[in-house]
């Protein structure tokens, strides 16, 4: 039982934790931090999350917390529009599902029925499952969420940072776009682990990227990171081929040493077709009004404009990165 | 519109005289009373009739993502230390004929929050096993129609707790007492659950989608045509456009030929690209 006296937007008010959860020490270190929330006891997160018809938007204000035990797949093999960084294959682990970021033109905005954000607390299941993979493959470990941004809510580097250690033939890709610099002081760099930080032009993350920190904020992150050892990957994923980013990548690279970083991404707003009309359902993103196209079931910007932005974006990249450590998709 | 629901009789009046409401002297099938804004039904006893008194409501008036459901009725509760007249919302509810469980999205503050068991017979026995202390016998019915009409958290259940599940009966005045003193919470329950409501509006195409119904009349539009038509003009309103200036342009134009309902279609497509 619980009184909520106030509901303060972007604030977890309520828990709901299945049965088998409880047992876990994740579990337990969550309920004691959100003591005050109205924690609700289910038989299976899917009764909650895969309700028909929920309110994206609202649950997006008002976000809930499920707290749940994952079951039979743990590591999936990566989307083909994904970037593998040349590593031979490309999995990925979701121990979290949704973001308490809001980025419109994520491909979680069309994903799932609902924007509550699902824990699954088995991390140890996770982590077997991380020495069966083949030398030389790569794992997102960030994939439906940003594991760094929800550090204080769920400190899943915690968890799995000995797992990481563990397996040293694999490597492992932490994406995000948090400026949490304190978190990565209590860790050593691994050889294994790369840390990929988005960054986009401050006129995109006002637009498009609600709740995320400025361009600044994670510049600064990204230039800690690289103070600490720590390999780092810049990912310019997604670029929108009807904005001017010149003026970015010069102000980027002018704060960040391009010689001290490992790689980067790059690649233009895409996103599955089914996913795109359904997001276009309910988003009133001017990121569904551009003028895109779909291309084999795939939708982003025509070709034309993509072959001239990616030349005019590469002139400058590659004078202060290395050719070779550009992966463009 | 806010539609509340309630099993018996005892429930709905002092909300009928709270919300001056009217009988719907039309209805025969369930006593059904409203104003301009509310419109309450009581379906009697069970989730069956429940379910099928909301889906009355529901085919009867209509129904919109800004509507909203309550279900207003009593409780009982296995614990003796809560007072009788406590007012309980549901966030979660459990039929325990087939132990499904039912989420409604609450948001709405300020009021304790439970689980509900939902029975289908009358619980006199304390050491019943419920999931949770508090039983009722609609608000699985509830849910389920909540399910198939509405967004969860359109959806929001009162319990007032008014006996302690044993045999004794309550005179009537008590009970519609209990009520009484909860209406100006079931009066706040209904402005916060209308802010949230508001909250979860997106874009309002009600004044495009009028116009664009006319312009289909008009020029016999094909459901092809709306299908790829609609999208376009959402996709124009998103950018900045004034969509009903130039979905107004269209109404005089009327369709003569296939030819004539092509040209007038493709006009359109481009005003709005």
């Amino acid at each position: 039982m619980s009184c909520l006296k106030n509901l303060s937007s972007r604030a977890v008010h309520r828990i709901y934790v299945e049965e088998d959860a409880f047992g876990y020490d994740i579990t337990r270190k969550v309920l004691k931090k959100y003591s005050d929330c109205d924690i609700v006891k289910i038989n299976n997160y899917k009764d909650v999350f895969n309700r028909t018809r929920q309110s994206f938007s609202l649950q997006k204000k008002f976000p809930q917390l499920i707290l749940a035990v994952k079951k039979d797949t743990f590591i999936y093999e990566g989307s083909p529009m994904c970037q593998n960084f040349g590593h031979q294959s490309y999995y990925y682990a979701t121990f979290m599902v949704n973001c308490i970021f809001d980025c419109q033109y994520c491909f979680l905005q069309g994903m799932y029925n609902s924007s509550n954000i699902v824990c699954f607390v088995n991390v140890e299941d996770f982590a077997k499952e991380f020495s069966r993979m083949e030398c030389g493959s790569m794992i997102a470990l960030s994939y439906e969420t940003d594991l760094i941004a929800h550090h204080n809510i769920v400190p899943y580097l915690e968890y799995i940072y000995e797992y990481i250690k563990a397996t040293e033939n694999v490597a492992f890709e932490i994406r995000t776009k948090s400026a949490n610099t304190l978190i990565l002081s209590k860790y050593m760099p691994l050889d294994n682990l790369i840390l990929a930080y988005t960054l986009t032009p401050q006129k995109i993350i006002d637009s498009y990227e609600r709740f995320t920190p400025n361009l600044d904020a994670r510049i600064k992150a990204v230039n800690h990171a690289l103070d600490l050892g720590f390999k780092v990957r810049i990912c310019f994923d997604p670029i929108f081929a009807d904005e001017d980013y010149e003026e970015f990548f010069q102000h980027v690279f002018e704060k960040i040493d391009g010689k001290r970083i490992n790689d980067i991404g790059y690649g233009f707003f895409r996103m599955p077709k089914e996913q795109y009309l359904k997001a276009f359902k309910i988003s009133d993103s001017i990121v569904y009004a551009k003028d895109c196209v779909e291309e084999d079931g795939v939708v982003t910007f025509p070709e034309k404009m993509i072959t001239e932005a990616t030349k005019i974006h590469m002139d400058i990249i590659e004078y202060f990165v290395d050719k070779e450590k550009i992966y463009i998709l | 519109m806010i539609y509340i629901h309630t099993a018996l009789s005892v429930e709905a009046s002092p909300i009928i005289e709270g919300f001056k409401l009217k009988k719907d002297m039309d209805t025969k099938e369930f006593q059904v009373f409203g104003n301009e804004d509310v419109i309450l039904i009581v379906s009697g006893v069970g989730k069956v009739k429940c379910a099928m008194g909301i889906a009355y409501l529901f085919g009867k008036y209509g129904v919109c993502e800004k509507d909203i459901l309550l279900n207003v009725g009593y409780c009982g509760s296995s614990n003796l230390d809560v007072p009788l007249g406590t007012l309980k919302l549901a966030n979660k509810v459990v039929d325990m004929d087939t132990g499904r469980e039912y989420f409604p999205d609450l948001f709405v503050t300020g009021y304790e929050q439970e689980c509900i068991s939902c029975f289908s017979n009358v619980i006199t026995n304390r050491k019943e096993n419920t999931e949770g202390v508090f039983v009722d016998m609609e608000s699985a019915g509830v849910m389920e129609a909540s399910y198939k009409f509405l967004y969860p958290h359109q959806t929001v259940i009162v319990k007032i707790v008014s006996d302690y599940m044993d045999d004794e009966r309550k005179d009537v005045l008590f009970l519609k007492s209990l009520i009484d003193k909860n209406l100006s919470n079931i009066e706040d329950i209904i402005k916060q659950s209308r802010d949230i409501v508001c909250m979860a509006q997106g874009l309002n195409m009600a004044e495009e989608d009028a116009i664009l119904d006319r312009i289909r009349a008009n020029m016999r539009f094909t459901k092809g045509m709306m299908d790829l038509l609609r999208p376009r003009v959402r996709k124009a309103k998103i950018k900045g456009y004034d969509t009903v200036s130039i979905l107004c342009g269209f109404l005089d134009s009327k369709s003569s030929s296939k030819v004539e309902r092509k040209r007038v279609f493709d006009e359109l497509l481009k005003k709005l690209k």
